[in-house]
């Protein structure tokens, strides 16, 4: 016989388990990613105030200044990825926590 | 209980199908990128170093990095659930291009403005590493 409250225990122990180990992995992957964006921000705008102070045009000032829109979709891009790369870690380990709990309640022949 | 193991058996199948929406981790992309951020700080680099600013002493290098950044940009053209890259990529082309195409165009560039080049492009390439090292 299958002892439901068991199973669900042992369940949502183990997908909390998986999900603080994706949250612990990937976090410190998005704190990196903003820390050097934010230090290429500064490294950019020093590079265009700098140019402009030595007799740089104010019209290639004027296009830079366009482009960090640009910059700033790449980066969100690659936050994206990052988000959606975290939301398929969860909802596999889910899976597969769900698929192993599944199986063994199963007899074996029924057992994808 | 035969209705628990079918609903199990079919909960079994649903779930052995596995979410995919990012690309797999790719070595050989990842070490494309970081190709490319090393050569286009090396060439602006050199270029600012240098006396020799014109366009024509760099065009074979400028060209070297386009090649590599149009393969960047065709890998990720057919890599699946790729949309993502492709986008950064295709930004980090359009502007490569751009920027080669203002120094071909006014011959030579000063070095306040190909140090802004350089940060620029640096700004472009960062988060397309960003994201192939996230993937799993």
């Amino acid at each position: 016989m299958i002892n439901i409250p068991d199973l669900v225990q042992k369940l949502l122990a183990q997908t909390k388990s998986a999900l603080l180990e994706i949250v612990t992995t990937d976090t410190p992957l998005v704190i990196d990613a903003v820390d050097s964006y934010i230090s290429n921000a500064e490294t950019r705008m020093s590079s265009l105030l700098q140019n402009l102070s030595e007799g740089g045009d104010v019209k290639f000032l004027l296009d830079r200044l366009r482009e960090e829109k640009d910059i700033l979709r790449t980066e969100v891009l690659s936050f994206i990825v990052i988000g959606k790369g975290v939301a398929q870690n969860v909802i596999n380990s889910v899976q597969d926590i769900l698929l192993q709990a599944i199986a063994s309640v199963l007899p074996p022949n029924n057992v994808a | 209980m035969k209705k628990l193991l079918f609903l199990l058996t079919i909960s079994t199948v649903l779930f052995s199908c596995k979410v995919t929406w990012v690309p797999a981790k790719s070595a050989p992309q990842i070490v494309n990128v970081l190709d490319i951020q090393t050569s286009t700080t090396s060439l602006y680099d050199a270029i600012i170093a240098s006396s020799d600013r014109r366009y024509v002493t760099y065009q074979s290098d400028y060209a070297t990095i386009g090649r590599k950044i149009d393969t960047l940009v065709s890998v990720n053209l057919v890599r699946p659930h790729g949309a993502n890259i492709l986008q950064q990529s295709l930004l980090l082309q359009t502007y490569f291009y751009k920027y080669e195409g203002d120094h071909k165009a006014r011959g030579i560039l000063s070095v306040g403005d190909l140090r802004v080049y350089r940060d620029y492009l640096k700004s472009f390439i960062k988060p397309i590493l960003i994201s192939e090292l996230s993937l799993k």
